[in-house]
């Protein structure tokens, strides 16, 4: 396609009235996917500390300066308070393991020294544990060799065996097949327990990471100190008061994992309320509907661009090599997809997702692993012609690599079809992807997903009411943003399947 | 050129199409007449708008086709102006025509005999077994061997050629006194080619029809025609009895095209080839539509576009150098020599 | 065709090996019992079950449990997930047939309709719907139905019966000749049952229809669009044939050629729409059962109802192509 080409088509794009409404929706989306944190701010939770410090500060009087201080110094003490007491004694730890490593103390030693920690719940118990277990498979080979000589009976044999086997020292299968193949197993089990020195080395190991993991703690808990003091006797206290609580604040908020797309629960009742000015599209199931609705369209968007821009590359690599090579590789990789094909798509979705477990992420790997045929399909299609035009002859007769050839002269002419069908199935992913939430095996409970919200209306729609309308706004707002996103997808598609495809062209 | 009463009379006829780039001007005036049994060829390359002449005379065009000015006269009655019920009633039984493509022109899911019976049980009212009886006969007479057996089958299992006369025989089934034949032998074996035409030939001494003849072949024209309309740019540029075509020809296109096909009976060292292609419907130059690519071309010819002169009796050119060009063929077979 | 069966039983078969040999255990014995009993009871259950086989041994003996028709237990259906198909599979075969009396019907003439006035605002309408159409979701267009007709006029019930039809028809000298709710009815000269049934199944049929005469209509247009192009349109034009003739004749064979291409997809397609509709009106079926299946994790019952469903599409497609050569004499040769 020339540039005159070019310039002609994106005139008949831009005079094309549903093709300008799509793009005008779509962009409409992606403001509000950008602003959603502006426009439905999440509720993001606080410490008590911290929020007295926020609400001081954004109010902030001179002689409350020594309040501020305080709560700072209580956050350090709820959250580092711990660290700088234990300190001490995990280094002490630290030191006793690589005393043991280097064998200057006996494991008892260091068995000493670990206990305590664990009994405090300072480190975890299961160190201790494994540290003592460790040591009983020495007794284990004792009971192998003597039943090996013949002096202990199967019976007790396997009665010995079985509480190691139980805490996972021993492959299970070993020990319980154990009497169908005594000699077989017996080589393995040996083998397993003879890396006892391995796996204590393992346990030393996590327990010096748990020891670095207070130094680093440790450093914080410094720098957070030393922050202090300085704030303390700094000249222009209300700002650097500021940046500082942003700082940890911004700590805070990693250390707890806050996911902004898990819709916060407003209020205690599930029965839904109609719109008010906290609210205004309502809410339902405790969840503001305008929250779902508004960071809905950031999911909409995740679903749709990266399960088909993923599944269109995969099925492009496919369809691609499938039909340059063709031959035998052609022919098994289209048996595969047809064998894909073979398997309905939805139903097969929902099955991944089922099986790998709830999550944006699984559906979306389970949409990708079932929805790339299409594209494969269609661009095999399209090089199979391009392959046989004149100037793929002439490249290939002047000696041309087979993959210049694909990405230079084959790719550029047949991918316009892909880019249409891609942009067309974005709306109708989107809508599969709802679908599973519906039926509720797609995104997490509570997560912003306009299928999740539609959910709940149905349960409040069949659960019937005197009022037949009174829940109307569960259905109206999340169905009404799904069908205009979707349709914005459709429109755009469209308009550019009526521009590149010849057939229709008149 | 025959006494007889003209039986179709084109009289300045325009066709043009709506696109999204313009209005195409794909036939822009142009006259004949047609006597009964004799043969018309319109010559052309592609997109010289013969085969849009053809189908306005079926008025077969597209919806986006319409015929702005000028007079269709068959049978004294006004073609363009016809209901369609009125239309329908002379479309394959007064005037047959027959495609280019054989492969496609034959509906592929209906077998060749439904497709023959069906006009003949409309235009001759006749029931379906005579209508087959008939269809076998026009089968046989086409040159389809074990036509009874053909007549079930369907167009996929026919050669190409066999579709033609097939093709032939649906056009000729209701005795036509006009067959269009667009480009007949195009598509197919040089061979069959001639086959054809010879077919033509005979089925024309025996039915009296007369034929428009549309190609872009001038070998065929030679052959086949009584008179011929040498088409450019949806222009009459030559039109005259095919004697004076051939000997005298009196447009530097007519020549070129002429002179671009092997001859056994004129000695040229090499073939003639007419420069650059034809522009798009939208890009003639302003004058003399062929200016571009001729080699008489003046100034005038860029500027001005001339108008259809007449050289002798019924022998027509559209060039301002009409006397020069005779001197200029004479230079230019030098010059190769 | 065989090669696309074994395919299939692969795919379905390594999704099932993610789930890792505890998992697959519900598949065989009922949760609950599965819940107390002691780590060596469950390796002697995996032994019997042949769980700890090595893969190929256990393929092997998979597929010869699904030759025999024992896909497992069920947990949703409380019976073996062959049983549960079997009973469930009348409701959704009656719900498909209903849907498609209207889908292909007002799919078809809508889209011949669209590509004869190509351009005018009868196709511009019509391709507006067909674009709303194909952007309405399901179970949203299945909400308003439920919304408006069912809370609002109550026109519409969801479930397959009302209490009452339901007592009547499990009653004894209720005969299920068919299984099909309507057309029993109909032998039992039972009307107001046949009623009944009857408007109960009318709300999932308009949601699946909506979004199939979308698709159906995009694929006639574009079809016959291509073909009053072609040159045998001409053909029969130029001998004199009526409008209506060229275009219910020599058009219309042609264009359906597509049309039945994508049956095979539509065919499917209703079946997965019941997942959804049957779902939303709480109907008995197929459709439902694999939802609540996927809802409650119970692995035999969603194994079964994909491989079920893949084999209905396999035949759905040779049917297909057998039907094909009937409109296509091209083919029939071949």
């Amino acid at each position: 396609m020339n540039k005159e080409e070019m310039k002609r088509t994106l005139k008949k794009f831009v005079k094309n009235p549903s093709a300008m409404i799509g793009i005008g929706l779509l962009l409409f989306f992606v403001v509000i996917a950008i602003i959603a944190p502006y426009i439905a701010p999440p509720v993001i939770p606080n410490d008590a500390d911290l929020e007295k410090i926020d609400n001081l500060l954004n109010d902030y009087k001179e002689e409350n300066k020594d309040m501020i201080l305080y709560y700072f110094q209580s956050y350090y003490d709820t959250v580092y308070g711990f660290v700088e007491m234990d300190y001490e004694s995990v280094k002490e730890l630290g030191q006793a393991v690589e005393k043991y490593k280097d064998k200057e103390i006996t494991k008892d030693d260091l068995i000493a020294v670990i206990q305590p920690l664990s009994e405090y719940y300072i480190i975890d118990y299961s160190y201790y544990q494994k540290l003592t277990d460790v040591d009983k498979l020495d007794g284990f080979l004792d009971v192998i060799n003597q039943y090996k000589e013949g002096t202990v009976s199967e019976e007790e044999f396997e009665k010995e065996l079985k509480p190691f086997a139980e805490n996972g020292f021993v492959t299970y299968k070993y020990f319980k097949e154990f009497d169908k193949k005594p000699e077989k197993y017996i080589k393995r089990i040996e083998s397993e327990v003879s890396k006892k020195d391995d796996l204590e080395k393992s346990i030393l190991n996590s327990i010096t990471d748990e020891v670095n993991s207070y130094d680093q703690r440790m450093i914080l808990a410094g720098k957070y100190k030393e922050k202090m003091e300085n704030l303390k006797v700094s000249s222009d206290f209300l700002n650097d008061a500021k940046s500082f609580y942003k700082e940890v604040h911004k700590t805070y908020i990693n250390s707890i994992n806050f996911d902004p797309y898990l819709m916060p629960n407003v209020n205690m009742t599930t029965q839904p309320q109609p719109p008010s000015e906290d609210h205004p599209f309502g809410v339902s199931n405790s969840k503001d509907i305008y929250y779902g609705v508004i960071w809905g369209t950031r999911t909409g968007f995740k679903i749709g661009l990266v399960v088909v821009s993923i599944a269109t590359v995969i099925g492009l690599f496919i369809g691609s090599v499938s039909a340059y090579f063709g031959g035998w590789i052609d022919e098994i990789m289209m048996r595969i997809t047809d064998i894909f094909m073979s398997i309905p798509f939805m139903l097969s979705a929902m099955v991944l997702t089922t099986i790998l477990g709830t999550g944006l992420d699984k559906v979306m790997i389970a949409m990708v692993v079932f929805g790339w045929m299409g594209t494969a399909r269609l661009i095999r299609g399209n090089i199979l012609q391009a392959k046989n035009e004149q100037y793929v002859i002439a490249a290939k007769a002047l000696g041309v690599a087979d993959w210049k050839i694909i990405i230079k002269h084959i790719l550029p002419n047949t991918i316009f079809p892909v880019v249409v069908q891609a942009s067309m199935r974005i709306g109708s992913m989107v809508i599969t992807a709802a679908s599973l939430s519906f039926l509720g095996v797609g995104a997490p409970q509570g997560y912003a997903d306009w299928g999740s919200i539609l959910t709940y209306a149905r349960d409040w729609m069949l659960g019937g009411g005197d009022n037949p309308f009174q829940f109307w706004y569960t259905i109206v707002y999340p169905g009404t943003a799904m069908v205009l996103f979707v349709l914005a997808w459709n429109l755009v598609g469209d308009a550019l399947r009526d521009i590149f495809d010849p057939k229709l062209r008149m | 050129m025959s006494d007889k009463e003209p039986i179709l009379k084109v009289k300045n006829l325009k066709t043009y199409f709506k696109t999204e780039d313009g209005i195409v001007k794909a036939v822009n005036g142009i006259d004949f007449d047609l006597c009964p049994g004799e043969t018309l060829a319109i010559v052309g390359e592609s997109g010289s708008g013969k085969s849009v002449t053809s189908l306005s005379i079926m008025r077969l065009l597209d919806t986006n086709g319409y015929i702005p000015e000028g007079e269709i006269i068959y049978k004294g009655k006004n073609v363009t102006k016809m209901s369609d019920s009125e239309m329908r009633s002379v479309r394959g039984n007064e005037i047959a025509m027959i495609f280019q493509e054989p492969m496609t022109a034959l509906n592929p899911v209906f077998t060749i005999g439904e497709q023959i019976t069906e006009a003949i049980t409309l235009h001759m009212k006749m029931n379906e077994e005579d209508a087959k009886t008939r269809a076998v006969d026009l089968l046989r007479k086409v040159g389809i061997p074990e036509p009874e057996k053909r007549v079930d089958q369907y167009p996929h299992e026919l050669s190409g050629g066999m579709r033609q006369r097939a093709m032939i025989a649906m056009a000729l089934s209701c005795n036509p006194s006009i067959l269009i034949a667009d480009e007949p032998t195009t598509a197919l074996d040089v061979t069959i080619q001639a086959q054809i035409l010879e077919l033509m030939k005979d089925l024309q001494k025996e039915f009296g029809m007369a034929i428009i003849f549309i190609t872009h072949d001038l070998g065929v024209v030679a052959e086949m025609s009584d008179r011929a309309i040498v088409m450019y740019g949806g222009e009459t540029v030559e039109q005259g009895d095919i004697v004076n075509i051939y000997k005298n020809p009196r447009h530097p296109y007519t020549w070129g095209l002429m002179n671009s096909i092997p001859r056994i009976d004129i000695d040229t060292e090499r073939l003639w080839a007419i420069p650059g292609v034809v522009p798009s419907p939208l890009n003639f130059p302003k004058g003399c539509k062929f200016s571009n690519r001729c080699f008489l071309a003046s100034d005038k010819c860029k500027t001005d576009h001339p108008g259809l002169e007449t050289i002798e009796n019924d022998h027509f050119s559209r060039c301002w150098h009409i006397d020069k060009l005779v001197e200029e063929v004479k230079k230019v077979r030098a010059g190769d020599k | 065709m065989p090669l696309v069966l074994i395919g299939v039983t692969l795919i379905v078969f390594s999704m099932m090996q993610i789930l890792g040999p505890d998992k697959l255990l519900s598949a065989y014995v009922d949760a609950n019992k599965l819940d107390k009993i002691s780590i060596e009871e469950m390796e002697q259950l995996k032994d019997k079950y042949g769980l700890n086989d090595p893969l190929p041994i256990r393929y092997g003996k998979w597929l010869g449990n699904l030759v025999k028709g024992d896909l497992g237990w069920s947990i949703v259906g409380k019976e073996p997930v062959t049983q549960a198909i079997i009973h469930r599979l009348p409701y959704t075969i009656e719900l498909a047939l209903y849907a498609l009396i209207p889908i292909l019907g007002i799919g078809i003439w809508l889209g011949i309709k669209a590509a004869i006035h190509h351009n005018s605002w009868i196709d511009q309408l019509i391709r507006i719907f067909a674009l709303v159409g194909w952007s309405l979701p399901d179970f949203v267009f299945g909400l308003v139905i439920i919304l408006f007709f069912y809370v609002g006029v109550n026109w519409f019930p969801p479930q397959n019966l009302s209490n009452w039809a339901e007592t009547i028809v499990r009653s004894a000298e209720y005969h299920q000749y068919t299984k099909f709710l309507t057309i029993d009815a109909i032998l039992n000269l039972r009307f107001d049952i046949f009623w009944d049934a009857l408007r109960h199944i009318i709300g999932p049929i308009i949601t699946m229809s909506w979004l199939w005469w979308a698709y159906l209509l995009r694929i006639t247009r574009s079809s016959m669009l291509e073909v009053l192009r072609k040159d045998y349109i001409r053909t029969a034009r130029a001998k004199g044939l009526a409008e209506k003739e060229v275009i219910n004749k020599h058009a219309k064979k042609n264009a359906m050629i597509p049309v039945v291409t994508v049956a095979g997809n539509m065919v499917i397609g209703l079946f997965m729409g019941v997942i959804i509709v049957e779902s939303i009106f709480n109907r008995t079926g197929i459709g439902r059962f694999a939802a609540r299946a996927a809802q409650q994790l119970d692995y035999a019952s969603i194994m079964g109802s994909l491989l079920f469903s893949s084999v209905i599409l396999i035949v759905g497609n040779l049917i297909i192509d057998i039907s094909y050569a009937l409109i296509d004499p091209r083919i029939r040769l071949e």
